[in-house]
């Protein structure tokens, strides 16, 4: 019975499946008790599937939390039919993915940093995309706003994850899983 | 290939374990994350200025103020604010309903809506360029610009509203 030389088993990817699935479950629960009309303004919410990305990036690394964030925005566009919130979580969440793995590397910042300047580079790439699709610069009008916000969400995200890595460190501390 | 085994039992599974993480995460709050805060706190503002610094810009000597409906995209209805001398009130009727707008010398509101949310009617008056009042369900926005002397438009943000209610 000959493995081929796969770099990941089926068992890391499996993992990486269970999140992917997390992520999405995350983000339907999110909007049924904050539906995106209650904000005042359009693209604010909680962004709890970033936990799911903020726990790839350590856990995994930086190809499965890549797969992880595109194939949860391909899913959420499948089921949802909405182009724009695809191409605005697409760039968003490519553009968080990007700063976060950059700056997981120092080891000076903890996951409160790494999720708000995720957070801030989701808003970013949100709004970049919004000024690409009306190809006006009109859209920079909301990042002042949604930049404060995404700094608290940002810290609430790291907060709710760390119990998260712990709790998921701890189950398997070096030995058999 | 970097000790992956491939049996069941992973010994060292790839991010589990501390033996197959390469990361160690901080938990705590560190200097360096309040620095990032302080230093998009900063970003923030400086851009906020530099918008409101354009805005300011943008009224002229000779630009006005206008009052433009839109419903789906579709420009209805424009009105001048600044030689209004009386109430002025347009109604847009949609499948599901209908609003008022209503609009007097320098303001413009929507007066009423059968819309079921009502935060169009709640945002209350508009007053100045770049504020605007939209109405989702029925893809209705009406916002205030600024026409200066040869009519183009020097201040208009919603461009984002219509990008999402479209």
């Amino acid at each position: 019975m000959s493995e081929g030389h796969m770099k990941y088993s089926i068992y890391d990817m499996t993992r990486w499946s269970i999140l992917t699935a997390l992520a999405l479950t995350l983000s339907v629960t999110e909007s049924l008790f904050f539906p995106s009309a209650l904000f005042p303004v359009p693209g604010m919410k909680l962004g709890l599937s970033n936990i799911v990305t903020l726990l790839a990036i350590y856990l995994f690394g930086a190809l499965p939390s890549m797969l992880i964030v595109f194939i949860r925005c391909l899913i959420t566009f499948a089921f949802g039919g909405n182009l724009t919130a695809f191409l605005f979580s697409l760039a968003g969440g490519l553009m968080a993915l990007f700063v976060m793995l950059i700056l997981r590397n120092i080891n000076k910042f903890s996951l409160f940093g790494v999720s708000v300047s995720g957070s801030a580079a989701h808003t970013v790439g949100q709004i970049l995309m919004a000024c690409l699709l009306t190809r006006t610069w009109a859209a920079i009008s909301y990042l002042p706003v949604l930049m404060m916000v995404s700094i608290i969400t940002g810290l609430v995200i790291a907060g709710l994850s760390i119990p998260v890595y712990k709790a998921v460190t701890a189950i398997h501390p070096g030995g058999q899983s | 290939m970097r000790g992956y085994p491939m049996n069941i039992h992973q010994k060292n599974a790839a991010g589990l374990t501390s033996a197959g993480r390469k990361y160690k995460p901080q938990y705590r709050f560190t200097r360096w994350d309040a620095g990032v805060v302080v230093l998009i706190v900063l970003l923030t503002a400086g851009i906020a200025a530099w918008l409101f610094q354009t805005t300011q810009n943008s009224i002229t000597e000779d630009s006005h103020l206008e009052a433009v409906l839109l419903v789906s995209g579709k420009e209805v209805w424009r009105t001048d604010l600044s030689v209004l001398t009386s109430r002025e009130t347009y109604d847009v009727a949609v499948d599901e309903g209908g609003l008022t707008v209503l609009a007097e010398a320098g303001k413009v509101c929507i007066e009423t809506s059968q819309c079921p949310d009502q935060i169009c009617v709640h945002t209350g008056w508009l007053i100045s360029a770049g504020q605007t009042a939209v109405c989702l369900p029925y893809k209705t926005v009406l916002k205030v610009v600024s026409v200066d002397g040869q009519g183009s438009i020097t201040a208009d943000t919603s461009a984002l509203y219509d990008a999402i209610s479209r």
